[in-house]
């Protein structure tokens, strides 16, 4: 009895020990995405949060480029967070939604519909961006399975270190830092970037031989559509004002069609550029940082002026800012803003561009 | 006795042998340098403009260095990531590239008017009778387009939806993203 | 199903668990269900191709033991009755009626085995001839090669032999006799087993033993390491060497030698390890494939020491009967008239030899290359033999030299350089070439570019080379170390924690330094088609 009892103690410490060795490597040689590459620690950052949120971004960088949740709170109470990633495609963006309804239940969701664009997996390294840094969960594992090109495997987003054992000649101080911790690099999901850089001629659209949008991103704007249904939440859905690369009228006549069957709001912003205030082409002062791919840091606090308003006109938010509690969290998330805001403005003034973001 | 055993086992070879023909992919004999068909892949399509030839997946810089100043030029940088694909707009085509290893290549070619045409002599108005007449081989019609893949290319023709004629011609890299 | 897929490692482990938790009784069954499921994820065909083999031998060694058993039963009860000629008779007849069973199987076995491996290089000798005087071509037939199906033919076609030659009993047991057939951890790259030495484990259920399974899991870590850190990584270099010859001559085709060597051994070793190592975790007995081939000091003991099984496999099924067969005895005969006693003893004993490396060299593959690879082979074990006397002689007059270091490393290194020469053949892709390429070793010198840089153009970064060194030094290690005291008693006695932590290690090393997963070629064994 006695020698069976240390017997199993022996197994079960082997056992914790080679399950540590494995978690321990892993975290050493998983890509932390601190210092370079900072998009891909936006997912993960969405499990830090402590308060719950009145709308919900659900996109690609149209998204999490161009809009900020700390003005849409500091002008209007309303509490906002982008579930975002670089080229997240519309499969991403619906299990990101169900992700979010593991931990809470937004009023509004808000879906950008350039990703309609994308009927297929497109790339592995967009893929890992947006989905390994979310917690496991079957969300996460539908996620993966509707995601994967051709050679990727599921098991390797489950045990990220198959994928990224081969690192072992590039880790760096960032992979010791931050193995158990990271730091917040993004503005409840929203990425400033303050620098400026006007947009010149934008290449003309290319035709296309077919306009119409895949079944499988039908499929999933369905699924949508169903989700928030059920939970009771307002679908929205936008078309963030980035001027490249195209939006076809044959694409957006397309999701007028699909909002007014599904009774859903639908707003093309890229209509209501001047109307917001949004300037392009001024070479000191634009509101883009890139041509007009993505808003700026002004860009992106008068898009969310606006689009703040526009939510109140449409539905019943209420203004947060009265509840203290949930205003002392936010006045940390604001003190980080304007720490970063002022950051970058010195780094631009002293250099002429952004050089630690 | 004899007779009936050397038919069961006939059968059974045979049967055997006939189902080694019903597989649907050909096995290769690992290590073994056991003859396999010939296929070589259709030379790839290539726009040529001023004599400056400009194939697709070609190192961009010598290329754009010979076409000289574009009308306009354009770059747009690939989200989070490094590397921007650029934009050169000529006036009766467009280059775009892309960035790999730190190097540009030509990831496709748009023609935008009829002044220039593909080297087997197609232009924005042809017909769609003299572009099959003038591409054999594997092609996909769409509604409004047809393609033609040869090498890690694919020549792209639109037509027009009423009168049936190219209204847009492309050269694009299959191993561009 | 490779062994390095991920879905292997899952079929293992609850290959593992099922086995030790169903009853015993119902464990043999249970391995016998596991090899088809095995085989059917391969390909949904292939069970039918191994089914048809097994049911032929199995039916045909049935008849032919009958055929033992009356032949016995009859001889005891007419002992006395019978005069010898009557008895010679009787026997003469009743081993008639077995070769009426035992040939026609054997050649439906090999005949399987050859019209799925050999009708396209047959096709493409008979079109060289055809285009040579103008004539059309034949096409080429698609058929699929089912995975392993040179071993298992080998290993029933070796059943079946021994019961002609009633080395034992028949397996009475169909199903039984299918999972010695069908085991599948053998499936993939053998080695070829005797049913008399496998059976003894097989069909046992046997009970868990954690030091048994621990073997078990430790040969299959050894085995991983192998060929994930070791093989799969070399094999970047090794392609990109036999892919473009006319760019990689001279030097470059000593370092192919070399890296093919590394290779091959950490691939093949590394996949019997794990064939050996899973069957070990199930309690089941395999016999060991190789034996530090490296070490050998000439090319007949590494012939002994390397892919033992094929090589006994030939010697024992081929290489005998063919040299007592009634056809050489005449050939020696003949030879002996014509050509005196000494010259014309050896003859027969040449043509066994050269007969079987022919045989050796197609069942590596159709194609010329591997059957001037297995012809060569024989070729300088002849030559070996005939230059004995003079080894002997040197050897008389120096006696000492033998036992000197320096003299067995000779040996040893003479052994392995002229096998990696030969082995080019498995490289390149045709006879000629293979011949250029080995002759620009001596007309091509561009050793330096050695020392610029030429290693690091080869799809390998310097610190691949250092992982390949350090895990080339691991085997030569364990190689050394074994010679005295096999290693797994060497485990054995060491603390369990330095045991586990040894273990832990290698299971570590295999995940982070593995070339595996995105950005590697997911390499097939090498073995895995034969």
């Amino acid at each position: 009895m006695k020698t069976n009892i240390k017997r199993i103690i022996f197994i079960v410490a082997a056992l914790l020990v080679w399950c540590g060795s494995f978690f321990l490597v892993q975290r050493l040689l998983v890509p932390k995405y601190m210092d370079d590459l900072i998009e891909g620690a936006l997912t993960a950052e969405y499990y830090d949060e402590t308060t719950e949120h009145d709308v919900i971004f659900i996109g690609d960088c149209e998204v999490y480029e161009n809009f900020s949740p700390i003005t849409l709170w500091e002008e209007y109470g309303i509490t906002s967070y982008i579930r975002g990633n670089a080229q997240q495609l519309i499969w991403q963006s619906y299990y990101m939604l169900e992700d979010v309804l593991r931990y809470e239940k937004p009023e509004v969701v808000v879906f950008n519909v350039l990703s309609m664009k994308y009927g297929e997996p497109q790339s592995e390294e967009y893929n890992r961006l947006a989905l390994d840094g979310m917690e496991l969960s079957p969300t996460k594992i539908e996620a993966v399975n509707a995601s994967m090109t051709e050679d990727e495997e599921l098991i390797t987003y489950i045990f990220p270190l198959l994928r990224y054992h081969s690192r072992w000649n590039q880790l760096s101080g960032e992979d010791i830092r931050y193995m158990f911790r990271h730091d917040k690099i993004s503005h409840n999901g929203f990425v400033m970037r303050a620098d400026v850089r006007a947009a010149g001629a934008i290449p003309e659209p290319e035709p296309l031989a077919d306009y119409s949008f895949s079944e499988n991103c039908w499929k999933y704007l369905d699924m949508m559509t169903a989700l928030c249904r059920e939970n009771d939440i307002e679908l929205v859905l936008i078309k963030a004002p980035s001027l490249y690369p195209a939006w076809y009228d044959e694409w957006d006549a397309q999701i007028v069609e699909y909002a007014e069957k599904n009774g859903l709001e639908y707003i093309n912003l890229l209509d209501k550029v001047d109307e917001i205030g949004i300037d392009f082409y001024s070479p000191e002062t634009a509101d883009t940082y890139d041509n007009g791919l993505h808003l700026n840091l002004s860009g992106a606090e008068k898009l969310s002026s606006y689009f703040g308003n526009w939510l109140l006109t449409k539905f019943e938010l209420s203004d947060h800012r009265t509840d203290s509690e949930l205003a002392a969290v936010w006045q940390e998330k604001i003190d980080f803003y304007y720490y970063m805001k002022h950051d970058q403005l010195e780094e631009l003034e002293k250099y002429g561009e952004l050089i630690s973001y | 006795m004899k007779k009936s055993i050397c038919i069961i086992l006939a059968s059974i070879m045979i049967v055997c042998l006939m189902l080694t023909g019903c597989a649907q992919t050909p096995a290769s004999s690992s290590g073994s340098a056991a003859p396999a068909a010939d296929t070589t892949d259709t030379a790839a399509y290539v726009f040529t403009y001023n004599s400056v030839a400009i194939p697709m997946d070609a190192p961009a810089a010598p290329i754009v260095a010979q076409l000289g100043e574009p009308l306009s030029y354009f770059e747009s940088e690939s989200c989070a990531f490094e590397g921007i694909d650029k934009t050169y707009t000529y006036q009766s085509f467009v280059l775009n590239t892309y960035p790999k290893d730190g190097v540009d290549y030509v990831s496709s070619v748009r023609l935008t008017n009829d002044t220039v045409s593909t080297a087997e002599g197609i232009y924005i108005g042809s017909t769609l009778d003299s572009v099959n007449a003038a591409y054999s081989g594997s092609f996909t019609v769409g509604e409004t387009g047809c393609s033609f893949k040869a090498g890690n290319m694919t020549l792209s023709f639109i037509l027009d939806a009423a009168t049936g004629n190219v209204t847009s011609i492309k050269y694009s890299s299959n191993i561009a993203q | 199903m490779l062994f390095t897929s991920y879905s292997f490692i899952f079929f293992i482990l609850a290959v593992f668990f099922l086995y030790y938790t169903i009853p015993k009784g119902s464990r043999w069954p249970f391995l016998l269900c596991a090899s088809y499921i095995f085989y059917f994820i391969a390909d949904p065909v292939f069970p039918l191709f191994i089914l048809a083999t097994t049911a032929i031998t199995y039916f045909a060694a049935i008849r032919i033991g009958k055929l033992h058993d009356e032949q016995s039963a009859y001889l005891k009860a007419n002992k006395a009755a019978l005069s010898s000629d009557e008895k010679k008779a009787y026997k003469a007849k009743m081993d008639k009626r077995r070769t009426l069973w035992y040939i026609p199987s054997l050649l439906v076995g090999f005949g399987i085995l050859a019209v799925i491996k050999y009708t396209n290089f047959v096709i493409f000798n008979v079109n060289s001839i055809l285009t040579g005087f103008g004539g059309q071509p034949l096409s080429f037939v698609t058929l699929i090669l089912p995975m392993g199906i040179s071993f298992y033919t080998f290993q029933s076609m070796g059943y079946l032999i021994d019961v002609k030659r009633k080395k034992y009993a028949p397996e009475r047991n169909f199903f039984k006799f299918a999972l010695f057939v069908s085991f599948f951890p053998q499936l993939v790259q053998g080695p070829i087993s005797r049913f008399d030495d496998l059976a003894k484990t097989l069909f046992a259920g046997n009970d868990f033993d954690s030091k048994v399974f621990s073997h078990g899991i430790r040969r299959i870590l050894w085995g991983f390491f192998k060929k994930v850190v070791i093989a799969d990584r070399m094999l970047i270099a090794v392609n990109e060497l036999i892919d473009k010859p006319e760019e990689y001559r001279g030097m470059y085709v000593v370092l192919l030698m070399l890296f093919y060597a590394i290779e091959l051994y950490a691939d093949f070793t590394g996949g019997i390890d794990i064939t050996i190592g899973v069957a070990e975790a199930l309690g089941i007995t395999v016999k060991e494939n190789f034996e530090r081939p490296y070490f050998s000091k000439n090319i007949e003991e590494y012939w002994r020491r390397w892919h033992i099984t094929m090589g006994t496999w030939f010697r024992d099924y081929i290489f005998y009967p063919l040299s007592i067969s009634t056809f050489m005895q005449k050939l020696s005969k003949k030879s002996r008239e014509k050509l005196g006693p000494k010259l014309g003893k050896k003859i027969p004993v040449y043509l066994a030899t050269l007969i079987v490396w022919f045989a050796t060299g197609i069942w590596h593959g159709a194609s010329w290359n591997f059957i001037v690879w297995g012809l060569l082979n024989g070729v300088v074990i002849i030559i070996s033999q005939e230059c004995s006397p003079l080894y002997a002689k040197f050897h008389e007059k120096f006696p000492k030299v033998a036992d000197t270091f320096i003299y067995r490393s000779f040996t040893v290194a003479r052994t392995f350089w002229l096998m990696c020469a030969l082995r080019l053949l498995d490289c390149y892709r045709d006879v000629p070439l293979t011949f250029g390429m080995f002759g620009s070793i001596f007309t091509t010198f561009n050793w330096g570019g050695l020392f610029s840089g030429a290693l690091t153009n080869l799809g390998l970064t310097l610190e691949d080379y250092i992982i390949i060194l350090i895990g080339c030094a691991v085997m030569l290690g364990a190689s050394l170390l074994s010679r005295s005291r096999p290693m797994r008693d060497r485990i054995d006695a060491m603390p369990f924690a330095l045991r586990s932590g040894l273990c832990l290690l290698m299971f570590l090393a295999i995940l982070v330094f593995g070339a595996y997963g995105t950005g590697y070629d997911a390499s097939q064994f090498i073995y895995n088609q034969f």
